[in-house]
């Protein structure tokens, strides 16, 4: 559920997701885009391996998507880019509230998110196909051989929008800024065994940690962006109220106007490292309505619009949109709190799974875009996701049987567990109609397994509350999470909030996030699926995949969520 | 006089105190915290503590309260916690939005209620006055959210004729003919429940007096129809119009809050509802006074309004 993209979305119900495979039309579109320049500087692609020099690479993770990233994230040879640079075009993308150039801590949630992907730039960048990390401002890493210490070269041709040259101090600065305790940083947790950053020259940083944490870059990519440490020492980054007005990044456009509650916009940096962005200009209109976001892409004044999937067949008729959808790593899930008497027995939850026809709930309310849920790790984590696991059919009678061995019985119709009736409450926000067609769903299928469920829908803040104090029986939830395994620890180990507890899934955790090389990950994470899986500590619904909307005229962007998607903006094009 | 107008200013200082005291109280006892602290729910609790400590949510509420008093008294209205922007600014920004929208709106509802009121009055039970009866009850039955998307889908998505939202085309300049065309629809969709409900309220009020003593002597001594419908008649019913004119105007203002978020109009009333939604404290707190102190100031003014048109509200 909830990271902050989940968030300010749910309020609205506007929550749209997910993703996974390539899927035809836009991923036609992406390569076109971004193909035949796989020539491009040491910059891209294989990284880790270049650090060799030093103290020894290990074969780490992130560097499996190498063979792809070329020719993703090499840029602009502008002939083969599909479409000529047009300074003069206007990309607009509609968010529902204001955003703040606050990457640290990270105030207006998803659409500033969506905003700081041009304005702000990274050590390193989902690859526009795998989503996994490629070098973004380091153009290179090494990881020592303990796996405890990254040095990053900085690539030497960045500049702050107002001049002034990107340097290690800067790095350092931002991890500093994220470290202090009286400041709100958003994505600290993310950073894990993170300890501190050390600039070697001005070209080069480490970063240490007091452990081995193999998601490291994949964190790193996670909205981890940079301040300028010239404009921002001794300021409070809880309330930089004169740097909001006038940021400064070193992303691919800058600040050029806010109107609350009307637009930002933003102007192509022509300094930009990888190259000046083709559109020159981009407008990020604030309509806090989905259907009015909807209503401006029909009439072409608005270009990149996400949507529920209940919205895409009324759109697809629409002469100047396309509708795509691209991989996401998130889940949909009844989330059961496990600590509830009635839930206790690993049965009963696995006759949860049995009893609730997922396979239709995907045809209808996910219009087929997407696939059944095993576990909560997502085939967007594609190295670590065990594709050949079979979810649990949909099979009544096997769910009254499971029911049945684990001691419940039927008295006048209803079911009855340990003397008491079996009923429930299930959670949900309210707003959201694909989260509300779950609930209604489960409602009816678990009565007719004679269970008593009852729908407790309640306004985002209430509904934050109830569910992080745990105060549900089930809870219709979603997790949108980085693109590594490990992100799900606070969910399944931990103090998690479905209290849940298995010293074996903290174990494999634990394993999962010091383990040295892919293989290994691989193999305890597919272990931890498979585990997870049996104990359905909650009831995986499905891998969804996430809708937008699109103008035809715009070219080249990348088949991922939109969230990753945007750090390609600078080379996607317009036609007129 | 200038007595009475001092002791309702005194009376509505208090007034605006025990406003600012309980919306305070309420947005606090309101379920939930900020969504400003609402990361993740599976943040760790000591963190989400840090993060509501360095807000200062973790003293008590009278504490809070006189904080905020204290920093508005040097006219410091806070920060947003959502998005870290000076609530004042913010509010700065907004207000004037709302005020050409809603503004807009109540004039149009005038222009548009009282005529037809009065006509409706001099025709009642006929077929012309049931027509009107009819379209205001749909006119207030109407969903002003439906009703702005049916305009957007009508007059922008197939006519193109105009703009579906926003208060100026973005990144063109600010012209007034191009603020024109984006405030036809949004004023319309807020006037609609507005123009109904006046227009049955000018009609009952108009029959009322028609059927006064003094009207039929009017009309005895052969006065002719119009004189007896605009001088006597119109003016003694405008004492009641104007107390719930005064009264919607107000309502207006909070009830633009839907419109401007169909029409991504960037005023006021957006901004408070997402506040409450969001618990950004200092923003509602901000808007709270303004607004309380705009709704005193024109019920000031409303009552001053009496004195004008009826003889007997004067004060010695």
């Amino acid at each position: 559920m909830h990271t902050l993209m989940g968030k300010a979305l749910s309020r609205r119900g506007l929550l749209r997701t997910a993703g996974v495979l390539g899927i035809a039309g836009i991923a036609g579109t992406l390569l076109e885009a971004c193909g035949g320049s796989s020539n491009n500087t040491p910059a891209s692609g294989s990284t880790t391996t270049s650090g060799s020099t030093s103290s020894g690479t290990s074969s780490s993770t992130a560097s499996s998507g190498s063979s792809a990233s070329p020719a993703a994230t090499s840029a602009s040879t502008t002939a083969s880019s599909g479409g000529a640079a047009n300074p003069n075009a206007t990309l607009t993308i509609p968010l529902i509230s204001n955003p703040t150039p606050n990457p640290i801590t990270l105030p207006g949630g998803l659409s500033s998110i969506l905003l700081n992907k041009n304005l702000f730039g990274q050590l390193v960048r989902p690859d526009a196909t795998t989503d996994q990390p490629v070098p973004d401002h380091a153009e290179k890493w090494d990881i020592s051989d303990d796996g405890k210490t990254y040095t990053f070269h900085l690539r030497s041709n960045i500049k702050w929008h107002n001049g002034d040259p990107f340097t290690a101090d800067d790095v350092k600065f931002t991890f500093d800024t994220t470290q202090d305790k009286n400041v709100n940083a958003a994505f600290l947790n993310n950073l894990g065994p993170f300890t501190g950053a050390t600039v070697v020259d001005p070209q080069t940083v480490t970063l240490a940690l007091s452990e081995p944490y193999a998601p490291f870059l994949v964190m790193l990519q996670y909205n981890i962006m940079f301040i300028p440490k010239k404009l921002l020492t001794g300021v409070d980054m809880n309330k930089p109220v004169d740097f909001i007005q006038n940021p400064v990044g070193t992303g691919a456009y800058k600040w050029k106007e806010f109107v609350s509650g009307d637009h930002v916009t933003l102007v192509a940096n022509p300094d930009y490292w990888d190259g000046a962005p083709k559109i020159g200009t981009v407008v990020y209109k604030i309509l806090p309505d989905i259907n009015t976001q909807v209503a401006q892409l029909r009439t072409g004044e608005a270009d990149i619009v996400m949507i529920e999937p209940s919205m895409a067949d009324s759109l697809q008729s629409a002469p100047n949109i396309v509708i795509n959808t691209a991989k996401q790593t998130n889940y949909y899930y009844l989330a059961i709190n496990n600590s509830n008497p009635l839930f206790s027995d690993a049965r009963v939850r696995q006759a949860m799974a049995y009893g609730l026809d997922r396979e239709t709930l995907l045809k209808t309310v996910m219009r087929g875009k997407g696939s059944v849920a095993n576990g909560p790790i997502s085939p967007p984590m594609d190295w670590a996701y065990p594709a050949d696991q079979q979810p649990y059919p949909f099979d009544v009678d096997k769910a009254k049987q499971l029911l049945k061995d684990a001691g419940c019985t039927t008295e006048n119709g209803k079911l009855m567990k340990d003397g008491k009736p079996f009923d429930f409450r299930i959670l949900l926000d309210v707003g959201n109609p694909t989260r509300q067609a779950f609930a209604l769903a489960a409602q009816q299928y678990y009565q007719k397994l004679g269970m008593n469920p009852t729908i407790d829908s309640e306004e985002f803040n209430k509904w934050y509350d109830m569910s992080s104090k745990s105060d549900y029986d089930i809870g219709v939830f979603w997790w949108i999470t980085p693109p590594d395994p490990d992100a799900l620890y606070s969910g399944y180990s931990d103090d998690n909030t479905d209290k849940y507890k298995n010293a074996d899934v903290d174990q494999m955790f634990a394993d999962g996030r010091k383990a040295l090389t892919q293989d290994e990950r691989k193999t305890t994470y597919a272990k931890l699926q498979q585990k997870l899986y049996e104990d359905q500590v909650d009831v995986f619904i499905l891998y969804p995949l996430e809708f937008r909307a699109i103008a035809k005229r715009v070219q080249g962007m990348p088949g991922i969520g939109i969230r990753d998607a945007l750090y390609y903006t600078y080379k996607m094009t317009v036609s007129s | 006089m200038a007595r009475y107008i001092v002791g309702r200013l005194i009376q509505s200082a208090v007034l605006l105190v025990l406003v600012t005291i309980i919306v305070f109280g309420l947005i606090h006892a309101a379920p939930g915290g900020p969504s400003a602290v609402m990361a993740d729910t599976k943040l760790p609790a000591a963190q989400i503590a840090r993060m509501r400590a360095n807000l200062g949510l973790n003293e008590p509420i009278p504490i809070q309260y006189l904080k905020w008093v204290e920093a508005l008294s040097k006219g410091d209205f806070g920060l947003s916690y959502t998005d870290n922007r000076p609530v004042l600014s913010e509010i700065r920004q907004r207000f004037p939005n709302t005020l050409i929208l809603a503004g807009t709106s109540f004039v149009l509802s005038l222009i548009v209620s009282i005529p037809l009121g009065i006509y409706s009055a001099n025709r009642a039970r006929s077929a012309a006055d049931n027509i009107v009866s009819a379209i205001s009850f749909v006119g207030l039955a109407i969903p002003v959210f439906w009703f702005g998307i049916v305009l957007i889908i009508i007059f922008s998505v197939k006519l193109h004729w105009l703009p579906s939202s926003g208060m100026y085309t973005t990144n063109q300049g600010s012209t007034f003919p191009d603020l024109l065309k984006h405030l036809i629809m949004p004023a319309i969709v807020l006037a609609t429940p507005t123009i109904a409900q006046f227009t049955r309220f000018v009609r009952a009020s108009m029959l009322e007096v028609m059927s006064q003593d003094y009207v039929r002597t009017a009309r005895a001594k052969g006065l002719a129809e119009s004189r007896v419908t605009y001088l006597h008649v119109l003016r003694n019913a405008l004492v009641p119009i104007i107390t719930i004119v005064g009264l919607s105007l107000p309502i207006v203002v909070a009830g633009a809050a839907v419109t401007e978020s169909v029409f991504g109009w960037p005023g006021m009333g957006r901004l408070a509802v997402d506040a409450a939604f969001t618990r950004d404290y200092p923003v509602v707190m901000g808007i709270t006074v303004l607004v309380a102190a705009f709704v005193i100031l024109i019920n000031l003014v409303t009552d001053l309004a009496y004195m004008l048109v009826d003889p007997r509200v004067r004060l010695k």
